[in-house]
């Protein structure tokens, strides 16, 4: 019997075909987490009461903030998910390499993150008609009519670049775990102790970490950090597993 | 016919003295295509180069002769080389059995003919 | 052509040698049993060559490659065995032809045919089924995907009889059909050495003996008879294992390279060991027989 020549991205190809139809477990995930959000941002939101003599202004706003972070932390998990042992099985059941089995995982994650940030963005119109529904609202104000196409579509990729940076976080937490199972317990006592020696009156330490991506005003700048992060945690996924054994 | 799996005999000589038999009793008949080593395995239920093994010993005894490209045929004088052989082997060694079982029991070389003589003659009777 | 060659494999889990510089091939197109006790290293074996495990030392090369996350060995081997798993979220069918977009020389109709013979319910999901039932499934994935090199790991766990049967029929006629290198490691020795071109026996992470099976057939004999002359004419023979059964009468496994005639003539008797028995044999030389646990338990 001849051997069949392989190209890896003819197998990373077919692998992330198989994960869109065996991993529909990540879309309800998805689907039923946006729901709390978009549920509990109705019920919550932030709101402010001004007032004179004469009327009483009540300000309540709602947005989609939590929504994106709820979907931030599903990128997270789902990541993690990614790397266990039943998953990649799964994978090398058929034919696969480490490679391969990153690659897909990694383009099937991009996937499901742009679902992931389309969705939550679209939330918005989704929890501005329940509101408008549910609350006794007399002035409907929203800001969007007045936001440039472009800075909207700046919103939208800085919206996908977290939901991604907090997918590829979660990968090589995952792939980190995997490697040394004694990481799941190291891992947290290493971060946070880290934080207590570096922190100090100047520098507080794992707020800097948050605030080196979240208080970015520059959206270019942001760009650039968000991708070059992305890029090595993702490599990194890569180097460490490829000497994972499996099954 | 079914090998017999836990004989003590090879399965590879089993093969060869089934297309033996096959040929005494007229089923193969000179110059005809023996079967082949997959033909042979799918029959019995063996690996291939068992077969193989159980045609190339009747090839070697020059039952069977090789064509080539084409397999293995029934060679001319299979019958007499078959016939010959079992005289040879397996009666002398069915008689060598009973001798010595015939010294075990302390019987007689006179008394074992004797016995011998009675039984060609039953066998003869029916 | 040699499909597969180990020299001086090892591979160590902490301290132990789990393989301990193996050292055999395989050739192309045959069917090899790959037997051993458990714990004797064929699992670890296998996954070092399916390219699952990593190799410790030494060299090992799978089409002339080494398979450690080698894509193309992936892709042109398959390893079959009871832990293999498959997503909750496709049945049966599904899975099937997912494993054929993999799989150049996918099979659908014979998979089809075998789940139907098997009588599988092809909506159910892979853990839903019974671990015969899941062993049936394993092994049609295994046939079907027609790997030019297909490993079978203890692949009929919990098969019925019957079943077992099937495999080991099918197996063949799909071997006949479309050559190819096959490994099956198995317990079952007896029922499938007639389907077997070679077989490699390996204990402690070693290989004991690599032969063809009518030549392991013909390795040892049984002599049994009076104890003293047994004995006495051990001094020139190869002793394999022995089991005295009492002062009188004992016999004796050794190897066959000797002219049986001379030793009849003494009235010892002379048979075949089974090729599953002369596996236990030569893997239990130094403990002893499981005798011997309850002789000492009964002396002290």
């Amino acid at each position: 019997m001849s051997l069949t020549k392989v190209s890896l991205s003819n197998v990373v190809l077919k692998q992330y075909r198989y994960k869109l139809k065996a991993y529909t477990g990540v879309f309800m995930a998805l689907m039923v987490v946006q729901v709390i959000g978009i549920l509990l941002s109705i019920a919550g939101g932030g709101s402010g009461s001004f007032s004179n003599n004469v009327y009483t202004l009540d300000v309540t706003v709602s947005s989609s903030s939590l929504v994106i972070v709820l979907t931030m932390i599903w990128a997270f998990m789902n990541a993690i998910l990614m790397t266990t042992k039943s998953y990649r099985e799964d994978d090398f059941t058929f034919v696969s390499n480490r490679l391969s089995y990153n690659l897909s995982n990694m383009v099937f994650l991009l996937t499901a993150c742009i679902i992931g940030a389309a969705t939550a963005l679209l939330s918005t119109g989704v929890i501005r008609i329940l509101f408008y529904l549910i609350h006794d609202v007399d002035i409907f104000l929203t800001l969007t009519y007045q936001v440039a196409i472009g800075d909207y579509f700046a919103g939208a990729l800085a919206t996908l670049l977290y939901i991604l940076l907090a997918a590829t976080a979660g990968y090589l937490v995952g792939m980190m775990t995997q490697f040394n199972k004694r990481l799941i317990i190291l891992l947290p006592v290493i971060l946070v102790g880290l934080n207590y020696v570096v922190q100090s009156n100047a520098n507080p330490g794992f707020v800097n970490i948050l605030k080196f991506y979240f208080m970015e005003y520059s959206f270019t700048v942001f760009l650039l950090k968000a991708i070059v992060t992305i890029l090595i945690g993702s490599g990194l996924a890569i180097l460490l597993s490829n000497r994972l054994e499996v099954r | 016919m079914v090998l017999n799996m836990d004989s003590t005999i090879p399965i590879y000589v089993q093969i060869a003295e089934w297309l033996e038999n096959e040929i005494l009793n007229g089923n193969l008949k000179v110059d005809e295509k023996v079967y082949s080593q997959y033909k042979l395995a799918d029959l019995f239920t063996i690996n291939p180069a068992t077969a193989a093994k159980g045609l190339n010993l009747l090839y070697e005894e020059k039952i069977l002769y090789n064509k080539r490209g084409l397999g293995k045929f029934v060679s001319s004088e299979a019958l007499d080389i078959i016939l010959e052989k079992r005289k040879n082997q397996k009666l002398k060694g069915l008689l060598e059995e009973a001798v010595q079982e015939a010294v075990r029991l302390s019987v007689t070389n006179e008394d074992l003919l004797e016995m011998l003589k009675e039984i060609m003659k039953e066998s003869k009777g029916e | 052509m040699k499909v597969i060659e180990c020299e001086g494999l090892v591979k160590t889990y902490g301290s132990i040698n789990a393989l301990d510089r193996i050292t055999f091939s395989i050739e192309e197109n045959t069917i090899t049993g790959l037997i051993g006790r458990n714990g004797a290293g064929k699992t670890t074996l296998l996954k070092v060559i399916a390219g699952f495990w990593r190799e410790t030392e030494g060299r090992v090369k799978v089409f002339e490659r080494s398979p450690f996350n080698n894509l193309e060995v992936s892709m042109n081997s398959i390893f079959v065995d009871d832990m293999m798993s498959f997503t909750y979220t496709l049945n049966l069918k599904e899975v099937l032809t997912e494993a054929q977009a993999f799989y150049p020389n996918w099979d659908a109709k014979l998979a089809e045919g075998l789940l139907e013979y098997f009588n599988f319910n092809p909506r159910l999901v892979h853990q839903s089924l019974s671990k015969g039932k899941r062993s049936t499934f394993n092994m049609i994935v295994g046939l079907a995907a027609k790997c030019p090199l297909t490993i079978f790991d203890e692949p009929t766990t919990g098969m019925d009889a019957a079943v077992r049967k099937d495999f080991y029929r099918a197996l063949l006629k799909d071997y006949l059909f479309s050559p190819r290198t096959i490994i099956i490691s198995s317990h079952h020795l007896d029922e499938m050495e007639d389907i077997l071109e070679d077989i490699l026996l390996v204990d402690e992470g070693k290989k004991v003996l690599q032969l063809p099976v009518d030549e392991f057939k013909e390795y040892a004999v049984t002599l049994s008879g009076k104890t003293a002359i047994v004995m006495q004419i051990l001094e020139d023979k190869d002793v394999i294992y022995k089991r005295n059964i009492d002062l009188d009468s004992c016999s004796v496994v050794v190897r066959n390279n000797f002219s049986h005639e001379s030793v009849k003539r003494l009235g010892i008797n002379v048979s075949p060991v089974t090729p599953s028995d002369l596996c236990v044999y030569l893997t239990n030389q130094a403990k002893g027989g499981i005798d011997d646990v309850f002789n000492q338990s009964k002396s002290v």
